[in-house]
């Protein structure tokens, strides 16, 4: 019917995918450039993350407005689909689409999607522009978005609607479920002439065309080609453990010219594809320690501004100039290409430094809040530790409150910098067995530096080493044969000095032949459970709140009965990142302070996966906190806010921070900073 | 210029720890480091290189392990390292000791040359004196400060009860430093793994030219024949009385009583 036009729409149709297909092919050269990574292996585990991620939206449907993305998602999908018949009409007017085309209850989906995907877009209208909460940006692409989907939607029901009144034979039946077409049929096309409506249909198919071959070019060109990145994000999700995502390499043995990330191009290209996977949801910073504290760091701002406009707009000069990276560009060969290409001066900008505040790095605290958030699974942290790689063992260029930490660590293996022989004497007048006298105890007690230095931490240790004890559990710490671990170390981005230490604890542990370990410290946890076994270190890792809890219900520690009801009556508890999104620990805590008689446990509006750091994690409890407001006073007001007589912990960065916070907000309402295995070896 | 820094490998005994059966140092489980003086006499010379130009060698005497120590100082910014081993160095007490870095560093041609004022361990502070001596070079001890440098003298603080001295010391010369002429630095990434990738030149006792007679056992005219830690023996008593004036008659007393007074 339209084929004295179908030249002109198989014209145009070409037009626009070529255009498509090249605005996408440059983002595929732009990630091309990226450093190799191997994500291509176990394709069932990664069909299982996309499957969960992308078609059943899984972390979006964690809030109510993840509803709505659930029907625009699947609305976009069946309009796409529901495109593949109305378009092939412009070239073969009479072709029925199998499956498609003819099906009655595809329409009905697809027209009951739309409705949906219409109330859906309004409701996004009034949070963005009226409501307007601080994690979404209120830009000309997200309006536009908005009016081309309309458009799509409603040009789509006009033709259906005429396509009804002139009572064509395929669209009555095809449509018969449906309510849209129907209702734009009677509503605004009754009484005209079948000429009028045919010249309706015709143009409004034409401007429907117009408008889904202009929505279709611009996707690609802009952030929405977040719908095309985003599945594949899903599918290349990492499949490591939260806590064991921090690759390794060895400076001694390799030859590396430059650490870390310190050009846009160093980052992998999966690293890369997180920029164009974003949907700007802004989770991210909704829940950053950082950011919330007022710091330069905003994980959104961070993957979809600052890093992706730099890569597009870098990437696009080196294809121009037929370079892969700049690392070996030389300065005269610099000034050349910017005297011919003024747009190359974009080569010469530094990636931490001109391009990255590197205050905004130094300001995460490692705490997976964002990662943990992500509906398209975005790996935040490791970029940041990339770039901190590269501030710390390229350039040499770091903070000296961390040097000196590095430095302790170096010579006295611990950060205080306390002489490492004293390392067990906390343990002398519970005349804690050392490993290498004791006869193969049942446990290694790995005490860490928190545990074996800090007066507040040590609390926590002779309280594990009396119920172990009790519970006649044999254990023995390992003393001055006990390095750090190296956790903060690795996260403040010196992998050299971080390799030293695992090798060194690895050994020894071999050596000793430990086999089952427990620690009070949920960075020790992490670290020998997931980052050792890559230095030849597998021992059966466990924190002391679950080790204490097995002990519990296997009834080899009992609470004697009549025990006295616990001082603190009222706690509120405070899940330590490390125990909590790093490994997935939120119950034994928990169940450690209910077996307190008397005791009431409570909640913050943050809790369990949701909670939000201390702000000591990542090396920020060696580095000085400048801004305004503290981490650890936000956290500490959120617990004092429930009005408890103790804040249950069970990470000794936690327990100095919460201690701090108390003692700054509320120093006169006496509440304590607890860990469950203290509260419980008073019982004993 | 050649600016020869001596150093020593030491057990990190902030704690000297003793076996009191064999009266000697318990060395399991402790770890090496660079002698802490020697650590800011490396940091003296590579800031006299920063102001005056030259090449900086660090020089030590030990086993084979003390090769560490050597890379610490290259991590730090050595242009250099020497380590002279040899069985036949071991038992050296200072003199021998101070005779064979005395032939390195005429071998390796100095004309200034870094000590810590002591070492650790021993706390002897004669080796560095001892170079000086077998090479007959002016020597300056204590040294605090550098004020300046000139073709044929150097302008040191030395350090003396109640101040310090302003020394004129004429060049050759070896300088014995105090910790306080410079906090050490702390090695970037990039120059510790270059150093402990680095070459480290060895010698033996042929290469420096050292009779057997001068050296190890046989050069050595002390020997160390026992090492303890002394017993104090502290009492302590709290004295207490109503006044001030009653107190001090108690005192008076007691120290009368011990004839102290």
């Amino acid at each position: 019917m339209r084929n004295p036009q179908g030249i002109i729409f198989l014209v145009l149709t070409i037009v626009t995918l070529a255009l498509f297909v090249s605005a996408l092919s440059r983002k595929l050269r732009i990630l091309k450039l990226g450093a190799p990574e191997n994500r291509f292996d176990n394709p069932l585990r990664r069909l299982g993350n996309f499957i969960m991620l992308i078609p059943l939206q899984g972390k979006m449907l964690r809030e109510f407005y993840g509803v709505i993305h659930l029907f625009v998602f699947w609305g976009f999908i069946f309009i796409v689909l529901g495109e593949i018949p109305l378009l092939l009409e412009g070239i073969f007017p009479d072709l029925v689409v199998p499956l498609l085309g003819d099906n009655p209850y595809f329409y009905l989906i697809k027209d009951a999607l739309s409705l949906l995907v219409v109330v859906g877009l309004f409701i996004g209208l009034i949070r963005r522009w009226v409501l307007k909460p601080r994690r979404l940006y209120r830009t000309s692409e997200a309006a536009l978005v908005v009016i081309l989907v309309l458009a799509v939607i409603l040009t789509d029901w006009l033709v259906g609607a005429a396509k009804l009144a002139l009572a064509e034979g395929g669209a009555v039946a095809a449509f018969r479920l449906t309510v849209g077409y129907p209702f734009f049929a009677s509503v605004f096309l009754t009484g005209l002439e079948p000429a009028a409506l045919a010249m309706f249909r015709d143009m409004v198919w034409w401007l429907h065309v117009f408008v889904f071959f202009g929505f279709f070019i611009y996707i690609p060109n802009s952030k929405h080609l977040h719908v095309l990145a985003a599945p594949f994000n899903g599918y290349f999700a990492s499949l490591q453990p939260a806590g064991a995502q921090i690759p390794t390499f060895d400076p001694l043995a390799e030859e590396v010219d430059e650490y870390g990330v310190g050009r846009i191009e160093a980052f992998t290209w999966k690293q890369l594809l997180d920029s164009f996977a974003c949907g700007e949801c802004g989770r991210c910073m909704d829940s950053c320690p950082a950011n919330l504290s007022g710091k330069p760091l905003n994980p959104k701002k961070l993957i979809c501004r600052t890093l992706k406009e730099h890569l597009l707009e870098k990437g696009a000069v080196l294809l121009r100039h037929g370079l892969q990276s700049t690392k070996d560009l030389t300065p005269e060969r610099l000034t050349e290409l910017t005297r011919l290409d003024p747009e190359a001066e974009v080569l010469g900008r530094r990636l931490v430094g001109d391009v990255v505040d590197p205050e905004a790095l130094w300001a995460c605290a490692t705490c997976g809040s964002c990662q943990n958030l992500c509906p398209v699974a975005n790996e935040h942290v490791q970029k940041i530790i990339d770039m901190r790689r590269f501030a710390v063992m390229n350039e040499d260029n770091y903070a000296p409150e961390l040097r000196l930490a590095f430095r302790n660590v170096e010579s006295k293996f611990n950060p205080w910098g306390v002489s490492w022989s004293e390392r067990g004497a906390w343990g002398k007048p519970l005349a804690v067995p050392l490993w290498k006298e004791a006869t193969e105890p049942e446990y290694l007690f790995w005490v860490g530096c928190a545990g074996s230095f800090d007066n507040s931490a040590k609390k926590v240790s002779e309280a594990v080493a009396k119920i172990l004890e009790t519970a006649g559990v044999s254990f023995a710490i390992l003393g001055p044969e006990e390095k750090c671990c190296g956790d903060f170390v690795r996260r403040a981005g010196n992998e050299y000095l971080f390799r030293l230490m695992a090798e060194e604890n690895v050994a020894m542990l071999n050596q000793r032949q430990a086999r089952r370990i427990v620690t009070a410290c949920p960075h020790c946890l992490n670290t020998l459970k997931n980052e050792y076994p890559a230095f030849g270190g597998n021992f059966e890792v466990v924190h002391h709140t679950q080790l204490i809890w097995r002990l519990v219900q296997e009834g080899r520690l009992q609470i004697p009965a009549g025990a006295a009801p616990a001082s603190p009556q009222r706690v509120v508890v405070h899940d330590s990142c490390y125990l909590g999104r790093y490994q997935g620990e939120y119950e034994a805590p928990r169940a450690l302070f209910r077996l307190i008689p008397g005791l009431e446990l409570c909640e913050m509006e943050r809790h369990r996966d949701r909670s939000f750091c201390c702000g000591a994690g990542g090396a920020r409890m060696w580095l000085e906190e400048d801004a305004d407001e503290r981490v650890n006073l936000l956290r500490a007001r959120q617990a004092l806010d429930k009005a408890p007589q103790a804040i249950g912990v069970n990470c000794p960065y936690c327990l100095t921070m919460m201690e701090d916070g108390v003692k700054d907000l509320a120093p006169d309402q006496g509440v304590e900073v607890v860990d469950p295995a203290v509260l419980i070896a008073r019982l004993l | 210029m050649r600016i020869v820094v001596c150093v020593k490998q030491v057990p990190d005994t902030t704690e000297v720890r003793i076996d009191p059966v064999k009266n000697t140092l318990i060395r399991e489980g402790v770890p090496s480091i660079v002698n802490p003086f020697d650590e800011c006499a490396m940091e003296a010379a590579l800031r006299f290189r920063r102001d005056y130009g030259g090449t900086v060698v660090a020089l030590s005497m030990g086993p084979p392990q003390a090769e560490a120590a050597l890379r610490k100082c290259l991590a730090m910014g050595a242009d250099e390292a020497v380590l002279i081993s040899d069985r036949a160095f071991a038992g050296a007490d200072t003199l021998a000791t101070s005779f064979a870095l005395a032939r390195a560093i005429a071998k390796i041609g100095a004309d200034l040359i870094f000590c810590g004022k002591m070492a650790i361990d021993g706390d002897t502070a004669q080796v560095g004196p001892g170079i000086a001596e077998h090479l007959g070079l002016t020597q300056v001890t204590n040294v605090q400060k550098i004020r300046e440098a000139r073709a044929d003298y150097l302008m040191v603080e030395r350090v003396c009860e109640g101040g310090y001295e302003l020394v004129r010391a004429s060049r050759p010369v070896l300088l014995a430093v105090e910790k306080t002429i410079g906090e050490p630095r702390y090695p970037s990434v990039k120059a510790s793994v270059r150093a402990r990738r680095a070459a480290i030149t060895a010698w033996n006792a042929a290469d420096i030219e050292a009779p057997e007679e001068k050296i190890g056992l046989n050069g050595s005219p002390t020997q160390v024949t026992r090492i303890f830690t002394p017993e104090t023996r502290r009492r302590s008593e709290m004295l207490e009385a109503a006044t001030a004036e009653g107190l001090c008659d108690l005192l008076l007393a007691k120290l009368r009583d011990a004839e102290i007074i």
